[in-house]
């Protein structure tokens, strides 16, 4: 039985068409994918869905009946929940007092059956939350199930699912999967909005794949693969595989001797890591989040002070150099993990985020003023050689997407020819396109002679890149490995912190995700 | 000009405000500015303050005195209340520009706006009240402090039983020093054992802060207290109520506030001493001198009611106090303790 | 396009704008309470602060101090620091100028004056310094010093005035008058008004000029929008707070400075009837603008100035014209809510089409 259905779905803002005439089709306990780069129009089209917005024309049919849908309340109502990427918890109320929040208006409140009410629900889809939990001690991932149990609370009959494994460890992610099964199994649909696409083809029953607000197909899971999916995606062949070129490295750059750093609340966050580093190689550095990647970064960029052991590049002992030392005097390029938060100031222009870490330097600042002509015209040059979607160089990059963003971020950091590049999660949030992009100027780099540290959790990514791969565990490197011996099972019982040697011949085909 | 330039805006509003063109008309006459030649012009008063008319205390005091002149000496009146120090220059110069005859500051906070614009305008006489200045077109009024102080030492000395009276007031300058040095001079002539203590709470409305000092003063065996404090009054009256101590009022009539507690009250009648200094401007006999009027006014200063507390013979002799003050018998001079600039009595040495 | 860039610049103008209108308009039926024709009220309020020889010199004295207390404020806010302490650094940069003022003889005016001036800025940065300090390294809430911090000063002078400064003989806690060279010369003949305001104007077009081309204005532009990516990019976070923070209590304390060397000539217990905290609302009001908070320093010195005419011609008591006052923040507070809320959704809308959104 078709569930959700919509007819022509049209929203534009100005002029500009979001979503251009959207139709889909959405059975009974189907989980169906929404396939698209950002700004493809999948935001739009579950805002619609949710009621935030109202569409220009076009109509939705629930269950066959035209329904038109005024607000997130009066969706609700109608049994559309959305799960946002950002949960919308209190974080000091218990997990009951979150889900009953809102709905209940009476002067008394009856806690206790509640919790019961909930708890039995949650026993009932197998979410295994305990009613009774404070939301701010749970998991990430429980958060999220609370999240879920919130919108079955108010009845919803369709879940809308917006990147939900943005946030999730693997494992974590698993259990999703098997949630949402059992929920699609009881009769829900679910509609989730990924842009990952390993997960859709383990997860969904059907994809539809959208570019630049329209419908470009919607296909069984079955009939597709994850070229075929990237291809329908972006518009043109993606290449899973990079064309790395020969590694060529020279002689060594970075020499990390016996590192001890330690984290935001003084404990050990880096144990003793020595490795070395040699132009025109991309070390990549595995590991789950929170194994002491980011602490590592920081170390080299000077951000964090060491504890104990040595930093040296190009044979100079940089231990105990500022940020600012490191900056003026060095060629190191850093894109940080968070590009919002570390990397831009979102308020300021185009221009004035590429001269972040110049704008004291020639030919920037010359007779202690900024240069304003040249700063614009580095700028325009700069959108130019890194293709940056923008209308001109004074467009504040909050307005940016976040791939455009990460492109100002490699404008700066990679401008000078910086000898050595520290890339952490540089792909993060971004689509297929996107993260191609930033892959292969990272390989040009490398290329031209520049050290790269590539660390990223997402497996996958590390693997492509890296010439070499060290894994990160509780703030050791378990090993590092040759990337062309190294699999996938090999890095990640490493990354479980298990020596090879041990388990080598007892991996269970699980451990890949 | 005024009255000429409402009157056009009166036309180009017209339509709008039809509805209210009588007020618009009665407020048009009332700041009709008189041409500075002639006789038959009215006498005009502006007034200064720097905190509210209705405040029951300093500036209402001085408020109704110059009403009540008003009443009695037709002259126009118009003033401006809650006036900040970096207004006060302003508002006596906008006062002179308009033709007033008397500007009144009613604050020693007004001395230097004062000597600052009074040059300029020379057919006008600026007052101030507890100024004690004087120039071509400046004279000064204040009560008698001294005298205050006195009769209220006298008043405590002869009531305590622990010899220690205290004097509570918010900050210290030159009135105040007045009232003290009054205070002391009294208590000692009254009983020379007495001992005088002051304390300063650094703002004249703050009930706590005066509730804090009082209790201080009394658990240090003080049991008269001579509040000299606008709002901050409330906070002594409670104190001295609670600890069962005496009081002594200041300024206005205190007893109906505690009829055992409050001795009596020296009134202060400002306003009646302003309007004493506008009536001989009035008629042109001003003076540009400081004016201080004491008890030879009995308008302006002189013992309230008793509380039933006080014995007749103490009452007695408080009131001869007064007398002698009155009759010019007993008056002060400027003197030099220490080495300070200071009053004694005349005939007395030093003490 | 360029319909659409001139009503760019007009936008944020337009909601203090209509709340003017609106706290006009609602103060009207107060004014007609008092049995004053509004009418009447107002154009004696604009006449006389605004069109009127001495009204525009009431204006300009009070709309100096405001405007160096208001541009400190903004010079805070562009760092992401809300200093609410000018009435402490006011009072503090008064007592810097009259030291010099009073101690120091026998100098010229041009240069007695910058040295009291100097003098002025100095203690008031120190007072802002403090709280910027306190900020930077103790990471102790700047709101809550520099709140504080304003009992401390005010204490202050209240002693120095009382005791050892007081004038021999004054009839109320003040200092002594100020060596003439220190006295900053009066702008128009017969009025109050003086220099101070062109301290004042020079002042905020530097300030507008520095954070528009200098490198520090840029610098601290980024301490204040992102302090995370400032750290990241190799700038002291912390040395350019305190700098900011000294910065703002140095012009407020210039504001101080003002009002002893060119008003009152002496140091009063309350130089400054509230203006630190009227330029907290001024900077808030002027969207980041130096040149916005010209105007709105203008505008709040009118306000002032003509609600002392009003009392003094039409006889509408001090509280209403305070009311007017208070509603025109209101108001303005309001419109501001009302309009980033639809600036937000234009914004929603606009972005993927047209990413030329509003600049601060």
């Amino acid at each position: 039985m078709v569930h959700l259905r919509l007819e022509g779905i049209t929203k534009r803002f100005g002029s500009f068409v979001a979503n251009d005439s959207i139709s889909l089709e959405v059975q009974s306990g189907e989980i169906h994918a929404i396939l698209g780069e950002n700004g493809a129009g999948k935001t739009t089209l579950m805002n619609v869905l949710s009621g935030l917005y109202q569409p220009d024309s076009g109509q939705i049919h629930l269950e066959g009946v035209p329904v038109h849908l005024t607000s997130a309340n009066d969706a609700i109502q109608h049994g559309i929940g959305m799960i946002h990427q950002h949960f919308m918890l209190v974080p000091q109320l218990s997990v009951a007092e979150n889900i009953v929040l809102g709905t209940e208006f009476g002067l008394r409140l009856n806690l206790r059956q509640k919790m019961e009410q909930v708890r039995s629900m949650s026993n009932r889809y197998r979410l295994q939350v305990d009613p009774s939990a404070i939301v701010g001690d749970l998991s990430v991932g429980m958060q999220q199930r609370v999240e879920i149990l919130k919108v079955l609370y108010r009845g919803a009959r369709v879940l809308i699912l917006d990147e939900p494994t943005a946030v999730l460890t693997p494992l974590e992610v698993e259990s999703l999967f098997i949630i949402l099964r059992q929920l699609a199994a009881a009769g829900h649909t679910i509609l989730f909005i990924s842009h990952k696409l390993d997960e859709l083809l383990n997860l969904c029953d059907k994809v539809t794949v959208l570019r630049q607000g329209q419908v470009v197909e919607t296909l069984p899971i079955q009939s597709v693969t994850k070229e075929i999916l990237a291809q329908l995606m972006v518009g043109r062949k993606v290449l899973f595989s990079l064309d790395k070129g020969i590694p060529n490295p020279g002689s060594t750059i970075l020499d990390v001797q016996n590192l001890y750093v330690k984290d935001d609340r003084h404990l050990p966050a880096i144990e003793g890591v020595t490795f070395q580093l040699r132009t025109g190689e991309i070390l990549g550095i595995a590991g789950v989040d929170g194994n002491g990647q980011r602490e590592l970064a920081d170390a080299i960029a000077g951000l964090r002070s060491v504890a104990e052991g040595k930093i040296c590049l190009e044979g100079i002992d940089i231990t105990e150099w500022s940020v600012r030392q490191r900056i003026q005097q060095l060629h190191i390029g850093y894109i940080p993990e968070d590009r919002q938060r570390i990397g831009l100031v979102m308020n300021l222009s185009i221009a004035k985020n590429l001269i972040l870490k110049a704008f004291k330097q020639l030919p920037f600042c010359k007779n202690w003023l900024l240069q304003d002509s040249i700063i614009d015209a580095h700028a325009i040059h700069a959108i130019k050689q890194f293709d940056v979607r923008a209308i001109d160089e004074q467009v504040s990059v909050s307005n940016l997407s976040g791939g455009n963003q990460q492109k100002v971020i490699l404008a700066r950091e990679l401008s000078g020819h910086p000898k050595l590049i520290i890339a952490m999660q540089p792909c993060r949030g971004l689509d297929v396109g996107a993260t191609e992009y930033v892959q292969k100027q990272l390989l040009i780099e490398r290329q031209r002679g520049a050290a790269i540290l590539y660390i990223s959790t997402e497996l996958e990514e590390v693997m492509t890149m890296s010439d070499r791969i060290a894994v990160m565990y509780r703030g050791q490197f378990m090993d590092i490995l040759d990337a062309a011996h190294a699999t996938i099972e090999t890095v990640g019982v490493l990354m479980m912190g298990e020596k090879v040697s041990k388990v080598l011949d007892t991996i269970p085909a699980t451990t890949s995700t | 000009m005024t009255a000429k330039h409402s009157r056009r805006t009166f036309i180009a509003y017209g339509s709008a405000a039809l509805g209210t063109s009588l007020l618009l008309k009665a407020c048009a006459n009332q700041s009709a500015t008189p041409n500075a030649a002639g006789d038959s012009k009215p006498f005009k008063v502006a007034a200064v303050f720097v905190g509210l008319v209705t405040d029951k205390g300093w500036n209402q005091s001085a408020f109704e005195g110059l009403n009540a002149a008003k009443k009695k000496l037709g002259f126009e009146f118009a003033y401006v209340e809650r006036t900040a120090a970096p207004d006060q220059a302003e508002a006596l110069s906008e006062f002179a520009r308009q033709g007033y005859n008397v500007v009144l500051g009613h604050s020693g906070e007004f001395v230097g706006p004062t000597q600052q614009v009074a040059g300029q305008f020379p057919n006008t006489l600026f007052l101030v009240t507890n100024g004690g200045i004087s120039g071509s077109n400046i004279a000064s009024v204040q009560t008698n402090n001294l005298q205050a102080g006195y009769l209220s030492g006298t008043m405590g000395a002869l009531m305590t039983q622990s010899n220690k009276i205290a004097f509570v007031v918010a900050k210290q300058f030159k009135a105040m020093d007045q009232i003290l040095r009054g205070f002391e001079l009294g208590a000692k002539a009254a009983n020379p054992a007495v001992v005088t203590t002051a304390s300063y709470t650094g703002d004249w409305d703050d009930v706590a802060k005066a509730k804090e000092a009082t209790t201080a003063l009394i658990s240090s065996g003080v049991d008269v207290i001579y509040s000299y404090l606008d709002n901050g009054y409330v906070g002594v009256l409670e104190a001295v109520k609670e600890q069962g101590v005496y009081l002594l009022g200041n300024t206005s009539d205190r007893l109906s506030d505690a009829p055992k507690t409050v001795l009596t009250s020296v009134v202060q009648n400002v306003g009646t001493a302003i309007a004493s200094v506008v009536e001989l401007a009035q008629k042109g006999e001003v003076k540009n001198q400081v004016y201080v009027v004491g008890a030879e006014n009995p308008e302006v200063l002189y013992l309230g009611r008793f509380s039933e507390a006080v014995p007749l013979p103490m009452k007695q002799k408080v009131t001869e106090v007064e007398k002698q003050f009155k009759e010019g018998a007993l008056a002060f001079k400027d003197c030099s303790v220490d080495g300070k600039e200071s009053w004694c009595l005349q005939g007395a040495t030093s003490t | 396009m360029k319909t659409n860039q001139v009503s760019n610049a007009f936008l944020p103008f337009l909601a203090p704008m209509l709340a003017i209108v609106a706290a006009l308009i609602v103060g009207a039926f107060l004014i007609a309470l008092t049995g004053v024709n509004p009418l009447h009220a107002y154009t004696i309020l604009f006449r006389e602060s605004l069109a009127n020889y001495y009204g525009i010199g009431n204006t300009l004295t009070k709309m100096a101090p405001l405007l160096l207390t208001a541009s400190g404020v903004l010079v805070g806010l562009r760092a992401g620091q809300l200093n609410i302490g000018g009435e402490g650094q006011i009072h503090m940069g008064g007592l810097g100028a009259a030291l010099v003022g009073l101690y120091v003889h026998g100098l010229p005016m041009w240069i007695h004056i910058p040295l009291a001036l100097i003098g002025g800025f100095l203690l008031g940065a120190i007072w802002g310094g403090i709280a910027g300090y306190l900020k930077a390294f103790r990471g102790v809430n700047e709101v809550i010093t520099t709140l504080l911090l304003n009992y401390i000063a005010l204490n202050i002078i209240s002693y120095l005035v009382q005791r050892p400064m007081i004038e021999p003989g004054a009839a109320s806690p003040f200092t002594p008058i100020i060596s003439d060279s220190a006295k900053l010369p009066i702008l128009m003949p017969g009025g109050l008004a003086h220099a101070g305001i062109f301290i004042g104007l020079i002042a905020t077009m530097v300030l507008g000029w520095l954070f528009r081309r200098s490198p520090l204005g840029y610098q601290i532009e980024v301490v204040g929008q992102n302090p995370t990516a400032a750290r990241y990019a190799g700038m002291s976070v912390s040395r350019t707070i305190m700098f900011v923070m000294a910065l703002a209590g140095g012009l407020a304390g210039l504001a101080g400075a003002g009002e002893v060397m060119g008003l009152k000539h002496r140091l009063f217990e309350t130089i400054s009837p509230g203006y630190g905290y009227e330029a907290v609302a001024i900077a808030l009001l002027s969207r980041g603008s130096f040149t916005g908070v010209i105007f709105t320093s203008l505008f709040f010195g009118a306000l002032r100035s003509g609600a002392n005419v009003l009392q003094r011609e039409a006889g509408i008591p001090f509280t209403i014209v305070y009311a007017i006052q208070g509603l025109t923040v209101l108001f303005i507070a309001i419109s501001l809510a009302v309009e980033s809320n639809l600036l937000h959704r234009v914004s929603l809308r606009m972005n993927r089409l047209k990413p030329a959104g509003v600049k601060l």
